[in-house]
């Protein structure tokens, strides 16, 4: 065994992870090997002391209120974009009672200009159930949440001018990786060793 | 953005999954739980930020990223998926932040967090007694190692850097690693080795 | 003029021969119009600069002959086919592919 190919395998041994062959072999090459021992003894004290160094970090109150204002901000904001939002929780008061005016405001209106009853949903209570496992599921994956109800039957006017665009979309916004698919496929990336996995890693000096 | 990626399978949590407390949490979190997510923060906070400030080698802009880590936990609550331990998704954000801050224009000024300083001794808080040590020199060594690999970790290139950080002081599995920094197993595995190699040149007197 | 204007942009329209007529929106599937309706809610909800540069990209896109529209929706196809950790690797890729043009 070369003193390349036993490095490669230290970490490994010193975490009891090489099988016995391979741990076999590198015991007959330290064995030999004075540099390659002091190595070991080196790797083994460097992985103790990553290991024991801490994991956390204190968080101070002022981190940690500053955060909740920021999400509450957020559920406020998916709150007006989707009014059956189950984020009635999130709102301090005053602000869930100007969003819930400015909602009925807005019904009234289109009542007025329309009508017809067309009040959003009333929001979710805090406790809502969990959703089931397979509604969550279903849910797109990377996708925000849009309202689910059924395609209108009389579409807006840019959705009715051009279909096909939002048919397409997710083909329009991924247009130059589609375009040049098999040359991003066949590209090679630095950090990736050019051998397969469990073999050699390419040399770096 | 549109809907571009494949429905995810329908079927129920894993039996494992259901079992989880964190993914209890999430699920009350996208059922709309305020409590859920507090609990989430307080839970998992603390290792985030330590990991951001090792990563982006800036304290005021760890806590800044940090924040921007939970926010997209809220945000991107439905994106979860109960398959995936919900830690692995978690440092998957934290590690794309971070390493978007890394590449930012401005960050090649960035004042790096582990500067070597005569006088700094404030890494890790106040000196404590190293329990393993059998005598106050053996437990300076381990501290002034410590130091010296916290200083070491920060000059390391950003994915050998995290790829370490995840492995060996956050301790997931290298597939978990590798869903993180968006690489395959082969490519963490690499990233290690030249990672430790670096540090044990650099770390030669002290180790 | 006007008269002349709506002959040339009549002219132009008809010059392109490539440009694929738009369906209507009764002909489309219930499959594709909910499609259709959930990306235009997405759609809706991006800033105006993305938008516009998505209608740009769909003019691109009904302007090409029909074997490269088909080229790239199989080409999606199999980018939705990868798995998670495929198509991170593929971003990866992708990311250093434009690093290198």
């Amino acid at each position: 065994m070369r003193c390349q190919r036993a490095q490669q395998w230290m970490a490994a041994a010193v975490d009891g992870e090489l099988s016995p062959r391979r741990r076999r072999a590198l015991d007959g090459h330290l064995a030999s090997c004075a540099a390659c021992h002091g190595e070991l003894a080196a790797t083994e004290r460097m992985l103790t002391a990553l290991e024991a160094l801490s994991m956390e970090a204190p968080v101070s109150a002022s981190l940690e209120q500053a955060t909740l204002r920021r999400v509450r901000l957020a559920a406020a904001d998916e709150a007006e974009r989707v009014p059956a939002s189950r984020w009635r929780a999130w709102l301090p008061l005053p602000v869930f009672a100007l969003a819930t005016a400015a909602v009925l405001a807005l019904a009234v209106g289109i009542v007025q200009r329309t009508g017809e009853v067309s009040l959003p949903a009333a929001p979710a209570s805090r406790r809502a159930p969990k959703p089931t496992a397979e509604a969550a599921a279903a849910r797109p994956k990377f996708a925000p949440p849009v309202a689910t109800a059924p395609p209108p039957s009389e579409p807006p006017a840019r959705l009715a001018e051009a279909p096909d665009l939002f048919m397409d979309l997710p083909i329009l916004r991924n247009m130059d990786k589609l375009r040049h698919f098999e040359a991003i496929r066949t590209t090679t990336l630095d950090d990736e060793p050019a051998t397969p996995d469990g073999q050699e890693p390419p040399s770096n000096g | 953005m549109p809907a571009d990626e494949p429905a995810a399978a329908a079927g129920a949590v894993p039996a494992g999954a259901a079992a989880d407390p964190d993914v209890a949490l999430m699920l009350r979190l996208q059922a709309g739980d305020e409590g859920a997510f507090q609990e989430l923060f307080q839970k998992f906070s603390p290792r985030v930020l330590q990991y951001t400030r090792r990563l982006v080698g800036s304290e005021a802009r760890a806590e800044e990223v940090t924040q921007d880590v939970f926010v997209q936990v809220f945000r991107f609550r439905q994106r979860y998926r109960p398959e995936s331990r919900f830690s692995t998704w978690l440092y998957t954000i934290a590690t794309n932040l971070c390493l978007n801050e890394l590449r930012r224009p401005e960050r090649h000024l960035r004042v790096d967090l582990w500067q070597r300083r005569e006088d700094d001794d404030r890494r890790e808080g106040p000196q404590l007694p190293d329990p393993q040590a059998t005598t106050p020199e053996e437990g300076a060594s381990t501290r002034e190692l410590a130091r010296q690999l916290e200083t070491a970790i920060g000059e390391l290139p950003p994915k050998q850097r995290a790829a370490l950080l995840l492995s060996r002081v956050d301790g997931l599995a290298y597939r978990d690693v590798a869903n993180a920094l968006g690489c395959t197993e082969g490519a963490v595995k690499a990233l290690l080795f030249r990672a430790t190699q670096s540090l044990k040149k650099t770390l030669r007197d002290f180790l | 003029m006007r008269g002349a204007a709506a002959i040339a942009v009549l002219l132009l329209a008809l010059a392109a021969p490539e440009a694929r007529a738009q369906r209507p929106w009764q002909s489309l599937t219930p499959e594709e119009q909910r499609r259709a309706w959930e990306n235009y809610q997405r759609y809706q909800q991006l800033p105006e600069q993305r938008q516009r540069m998505l209608d740009r990209r769909y003019q691109q896109f009904r302007s090409m002959p029909p074997q490269e529209r088909d080229r790239l929706r199989q080409n999606y196809d199999q980018y939705r086919g990868l798995d998670p950790n495929q198509r991170r690797e593929f971003v990866e890729k992708y990311q250093r592919w434009k690093g290198r043009k």
